[in-house]
């Protein structure tokens, strides 16, 4: 229309209104000719640039505008707007995902905090995690990130299209799990992980689960923001707003796991408490470990969930190998079952004596007259039962620090033992009460009650003693007592019997010697454990000399070994524990940075043998302990830094045994003194903060240890040093009341296990230096005589002595 | 912001307002789209309804600044506030759609922008009829305000405001098809 026709239409309806404004506008415009709908309101005609121009959709940042494209909306949510985009800075052809959130960061802290948490994301390189690509807050404060685009469908999506079995599932998991533990060691929390956050892609063919979507403002440790989770998936704790840690993430992860192993029908059901969850799984008949897997994922109480991804990954893992699962442990019956599984030679008898034993143990305990009536060989087989239990369970159950089971088997094998009539035993029956009485000898051992382990071993001797007037296979025989005179020695030398721990020892080298003479492709293993207990006996008396020599022997021992079986994983082992045995050597006699060397020699020995036996935990604990021991040698050596680096690495090997083998008491002690190592570290830097964090958190590991096995001495003397170590720092940043009641606490801990080992030097010294401090000086007198006999007065007693001016060294 | 400001700005060309009057609008925008955003927040799905907007608008003002007084005023500036907004936003997207694809003109997107621009073609045209009209328009379309109050703001009557209202629904639709 021309602008001349134009204004001559207007001046028409600005007329015709003039004169009637009741008119009827629609059908005024028809009347006109005018077949354009009149506009009334932005909502109804122009809805579509109302809502893009709300809604943030443009690129408005420069930064953003000039490289990228948007192709099309992904996802539109509550907390953010996601947008496929192309790369379109001409650099390369690349497809992205842009992600806008919601949550506007006005205040520059917030912005701060935002960069920073954007920077950590980006930092985690991981193919399992989801790349940032870019990511910046605009000039509005709003943030935005760009991200690998991931092409691939949602988990269940993908279990479900290619019907994925338990085990695949399984697979998938361990992946998952892998990828978790490496977000949450560098302290990322995931905090909203389902279904639609886990994406499969297939990297070259292989399916690999992605995560996507991390929430935002996620520090560990922080209180959970309720906007963050989804229902379902969410734990407890951060639904009630509590603090979130990676075990929140954990939970998540059990509903999303169990999710998966259902069947595809039930996957879609609402699952909003872990209980329904349970009872679907049930329902649908999932592996029995597996439901239990997700039962303790989706524990309401985070301390009863796995500790760590990778404790579940672990686990995952022994299920498909079919090993025993870590919960599985403290049930004998499950270890034993699995057990049986992994020794197949066993298996066989063992079905068989398992049905005997509990059959035996009833009647051996209720009839004995009966017992009487039993026939030699039906004996032996109850004892090679019995052997078999103390010599492979024994194995497990100290793996998994079970020692209250061990408790139970050790006095039922004593029960069973003393109601033989030795009369009624042949040659086989009494190698095999021996052993069986050896054995139960190491349980007590391991559990510190030296004289009745001394008991069963006199036991044990005098059944070695009927055999050999008998005449029988001396092999055997010399064997048996050699490793019988190793364990003894054991004993005695912590009830400090110098002469007879040396005699002992040596009467089982001279008993290898003849096996070896007899049979020279014998296992020399024995001989090797008796030359380096010897070694650590004469250094332990101050015989250098000796010591020197003995040590030289039992490392071109295992050297020769090793030389036979290059790849054998416990001459590995026994090679690392030969160099660890020099180093300690090199430092009370030799040369202290030598000793470094060889303890360095000792992990590169370690490290070998756990490549050639990965499941071992034995031999992961050594790495461990050899680390400790490094960094203990750098600390001597004054090289901090060193020391430093070595003693947090031990930390790190340790959580990782802990998460594995979490009743393990031996393992959470070992941590326990890496932790005061670092505590040591610090509080000779000068950091006493760090100091007493790391003392304190020794000191929360010894006391659990303790209060789990209040009649264990040695738990109770670890819990004394560590107490002391934090009363002295309390000390030295002036919480006097703090240390004293501290000291006090010690006193009355040790007193009775001083008393109840008055032998027992380690345990007079914590209390002398409890004594000392508490300033009960005629106790103290006493306790000191005892140190200066055993040579244990060392700089601690000797500082307490020149604070409290007693002039009682010679 | 008192009467005389807002009848010079009204006044002005819309494409050539002051450093302040700019950066005003730009504030009403901020705020608008904060309460998009929370509005979307709520009712997931459904569009921005830009009368709730404004009144949302409103509510904060009197929260927060001061500036405004007078509630009409707010709305009538609000009025040009998103005029001025939407046009801008309109000719962002149709650069967009001289440059890329052709995907990208049928988006509905596109074709309001495309509507509102030539829309704005005319309402320049209507001013120079009869500026009188086109600020009705501009406050009933762009700022749906009531009659009543569009009176209030332009002190005429209410009657007045409906007829011109009417006046230039039918202008603008026989100047558009």
């Amino acid at each position: 229309m021309k602008a001349e026709d134009l204004e001559k239409l207007w001046r028409e309806i600005d007329a015709d209104f003039d004169q009637d404004d009741e008119i009827e506008i629609d059908q005024y415009l028809q009347r006109k000719g005018i077949n354009e709908i009149p506009v009334d309101s932005l909502n109804s005609r122009v809805q579509s640039l109302v809502n893009h121009t709300f809604s943030a959709t443009e690129l408005t940042d420069e930064q953003l505008k000039s490289k990228y494209r948007i192709l099309k909306q992904i996802d539109s949510g509550g907390q953010s707007d996601i947008y496929l985009a192309a790369r379109s800075d001409g650099v390369y052809q690349q497809t992205v995902v842009i992600k806008f959130i919601t949550e506007r960061f006005d205040q520059t802290a917030l912005k701060q905090q935002f960069l920073q948490e954007m920077q950590l994301l980006a930092d985690l390189r991981h193919p399992g995690v989801v790349t940032i690509i870019d990511g910046n807050i605009t000039d509005e404060g709003q943030p935005w990130l760009v991200l690998e685009h991931i092409d691939g469908p949602h988990i269940d999506i993908y279990c479900r299209q290619h019907q994925l079995d338990a085990s695949a599932v399984v697979g998938l998991m361990m992946n998952l799990c892998e990828t978790l533990q490496f977000v949450h060691r560098r302290q990322v929390l995931h905090k909203d992980l389902k279904p639609s956050n886990v994406l499969v892609k297939k990297i070259n063919g292989v399916p690999y689960p992605v995560l996507i979507d991390f929430g935002i403002a996620m520090q560990q440790g922080e209180h959970s923001d309720l906007s963050f989770g989804t229902r379902g998936y969410s734990a407890p704790e951060q639904i009630a707003g509590k603090t979130v840690d990676h075990r929140t993430d954990l939970f998540a992860l059990g509903v999303l796991f169990g999710q998966l192993l259902l069947k595809a029908e039930n996957q879609s059901l609402v699952l909003d408490h872990p209980e329904k969850l349970r009872q679907t799984l049930q329902a649908d008949a999932v592996p029995v470990d597996l439901q239990n897997v997700v039962a303790k994922l989706t524990a309401v109480e985070p301390s009863k969930r796995y500790q760590s991804a990778d404790a579940l990954r672990s686990d995952l893992n022994q299920w498909q190998l079919g090993f025993p699962l870590s919960f599985d442990n403290h049930k004998v019956s499950k270890v034993l079952a699995k057990t049986v599984k992994r020794h197949p030679w066993g298996s066989l008898l063992l079905v068989l004596s398992l049905l005997t034993a509990v059959f035996f143990t009833v009647k051996y305990t209720r009839d004995v007259q009966h017992l009487q009536q039993l026939t030699v060989a039906e004996k032996n087989e109850t004892d090679e039962l019995m052997n078999f239990m103390l010599d492979d369970l024994y194995e497990n159950l100290e793996r998994i620090g079970r020692i209250d089971v061990m408790q139970s088997v050790a006095k039922k094998s004593v029960a069973h033992l003393a109601k033989q009539d030795p009369l009624t035993l042949d040659q086989t029956g009494h190698f095999q009460a021996a052993k069986a009485y050896a054995n139960t000898g190491r349980v007590f051992d391991y559990l510190e009650q030296s004289s009745k382990a001394k008991e069963m071993f006199l036991a044990a001797e005098s059944h070695l003693n009927q055999v050999n007037k008998d005449g029988a296979d001396m092999v055997e025989y010399h064997s048996q007592l050699a490793q019988l005179r190793v364990y003894q020695s054991q004993v005695l030398s912590s009830a400090d019997q110098e002469q007879a721990t040396r005699k002992v020892l040596q009467e089982a080298i001279d008993a290898m010697q003849v096996v070896l003479a007899e049979d020279p492709k014998h296992d020399s293993t024995i001989l090797w454990e008796a030359q380096l207990e010897l070694s650590y006996h004469l250094m332990e008396y101050a015989k250098g000399q000796a010591a020197k020599e003995q040590i030289d022997l039992t490392i071109s021992l295992a050297a020769a070994q090793l030389r036979q079986q290059p790849e054998d994983a416990d001459w590995l082992y026994a090679n690392s524990h030969s160099y660890q045995l020099k180093a300690w050597y090199e430092l009370d006699f030799g040369d202290l940075v030598q000793g470094i060397v060889d303890v360095q020699q000792a992990i590169d020995f370690a490290q070998a043998s756990i490549k050639q036996d990965q499941e071992d935990l034995k031999k992961q604990h050594n790495e461990r302990i050899l680390h400790n021991q490094l960094a203990y040698f750098y600390l001597e050596n004054e090289q901090l830094q060193n020391a430093k680096t070595a003693v947090l690495l031990a930390i790190d090997l340790g959580e990782t045994l802990t998460a594995k083998a979490p009743f393990n008491q031996e393992f959470e002690r070992e941590q326990a003194y890496s932790y005061s190592t670092a505590g040591e570290i610090y509080q000779t830097e000068g950091e006493l903060d760090s100091a007493l964090r790391y003392y304190q958190l020794s000191l929360d590991v010894s006391q659990r240890n303790y209060d789990k096995d209040p009649q264990n001495y040695s738990a109770a003397n670890d819990l004394a040093v560590d107490s002391l170590l934090v009363a002295n720092l309390l000390q030295q940043i002036g919480q006097e009341t703090a240390a004293q009641a501290l000291f006090l606490k010690v006193e009355n801990l040790m007193s009775p296990v001083h008393e109840a080992e008055a032998n027992n030097k380690y345990y007079a010294h914590a209390l002398l230096v409890t004594k000392l401090h508490l300033k009960k000086f005629i106790e103290a007198k006493v306790l000191f005589d005892i140190a200066v006999k055993n040579d244990m007065v060392d700089g601690v007693i000797e500082n307490l002595l020149v604070k409290h001016e007693l002039n009682w060294l010679p | 912001m008192d009467q005389q400001d807002l009848t010079q700005l009204l006044n002005k060309n819309q494409s050539n307002l002051s450093a302040q009057q700019q950066q005003d609008i730009e504030k009403i925008y901020q705020r608008l789209k904060e309460i998009a955003r929370t509005q979307r927040f709520k009712v997931k799905g459904t569009g921005i309804n830009t009368t709730a907007l404004v009144n949302e608008a409103w509510l904060k003002s009197q929260n927060t600044d001061k500036t405004f007084n007078d509630r009409n005023h707010f709305f009538a500036y609000s009025s040009l506030a998103m005029r001025h907004i939407l046009l801008n936003e309109a000719k962002k997207n149709r650069l967009i759609t001289f440059v890329d694809d052709q995907d990208y003109a049928a988006q509905p997107v596109f074709k309001d922008s495309t509507y509102l621009l030539d829309l704005e073609t005319q309402l320049v045209k209507l001013k120079a009829f009869d500026v009188r009209l086109e600020q009705v328009f501009t406050y009933k379309f762009f700022g749906d305000m009531e009659f009543t109050d569009i009176a209030d703001v332009m002190g005429v009557s209410e009657r007045t405001v409906f007829r011109n209202w009417k006046k230039a629904r039918a202008m603008l639709a026989a100047a558009m098809q």
